[in-house]
């Protein structure tokens, strides 16, 4: 059976009386009842006193610090150099002058220096690719 | 028509069948080499030059070391350089862990580099010397030069 299909009135006449009389229209307030209820709360309001705008003593120094410490984290990288690992002989820069002393490291050291000869290859060859991506840094 | 005619004309298409049917060949190119020398004072231990041809029409088919046998065979050089058809750059580079006494001064032959050049203008090659070093790993000053000699 099709639940939308407009069945008759089948209901007790009493229960029928009082569902017509929920089903009343929404009351309609007008421009009166709306201004005394904006009066009463200006009134309202304005009997109360303003609250002071509370500042803790510490917002200060403490967006102080933040600001200092956000300026030292972005300017870090321009100031101090991060030495790179392949920039064996701390020259700032990575050619074949670090390749040269890992493997001089190496021969002095042999395996007890804990640099293998792949290492070695694989540093060489980074600083001759031609890609960046593979290129030392 | 002869026989004779019939003949000659037969051979005439068969020839012009052999002609046509040759393959053609791959324009050769100019094959160089290309010599980098670096020159010291000072005994050389390690270098690093980077070649670069300004057209960026080269393909490079070959390295070789150069005249000193203490540095290895070939340098170093990024060997998918050699697997493009052409490049505008190489960056070679070597050293040598011998002592300072068995070490190349003057002006050393340090790599030969063996260069198809494409195109019909002559190659333009420019050179840097990225680093030179001396046995205990000191930078020095030094100076480069390139010779260039047709191979064919």
């Amino acid at each position: 059976m099709d639940p939308t299909a407009e069945q008759p009135e089948t209901l007790p006449p009493a229960i029928a009386s009082r569902l017509r009389r929920l089903d009343r229209a929404e009351a309609i307030f007008d421009p009166r009842s709306d201004r005394a209820v904006l009066e009463a709360a200006r009134s309202y309001f304005a009997a109360r006193p303003a609250a002071p705008a509370r500042r803790s003593r510490w917002a200060l120094p403490l967006g102080a610090a933040a600001a200092v410490l956000l300026a030292a984290v972005l300017v870090r990288p321009l100031v101090f150099h991060t030495p790179s690992a392949d920039d064996v002989d701390g020259s700032g820069r990575v050619d074949v002058l670090d390749v040269l002393a890992l493997a001089r490291m190496r021969a002095a050291g042999g395996d007890a220096s804990g640099i293998t000869d792949t290492r070695i290859e694989e540093l060489a060859y980074r600083i001759v690719a031609l890609d960046s991506a593979r290129r030392a840094p | 028509m002869s026989r004779a005619r019939v003949l000659h004309a037969a051979l005439a298409l068969l020839c012009a069948a052999a002609v046509l049917s040759t393959p053609a060949q791959p324009e050769a190119g100019t094959f160089t080499t290309v010599d980098v020398f670096v020159v010291s004072d000072t005994p050389v231990a390690a270098w690093q030059v980077e070649l670069t041809e300004r057209r960026g029409a080269m393909q490079i088919v070959g390295i070789e070391r150069g005249d000193d046998s203490t540095f290895r065979d070939p340098p170093f050089y990024d060997r998918v350089a050699l697997e493009r058809s052409t490049t505008d750059r190489i960056v070679l580079a070597s050293f040598s862990l011998s002592d300072a006494a068995q070490l190349p001064r003057g002006k050393v032959r340090v790599a030969r580099v063996h260069v198809r050049a494409t195109g019909s203008a002559q190659p333009d090659y420019e050179a840097r010397l990225v680093a030179v070093g001396t046995a205990d790993g000191r930078p020095i000053d030094a100076q480069l030069s390139l010779e260039t000699q047709p191979e064919r």
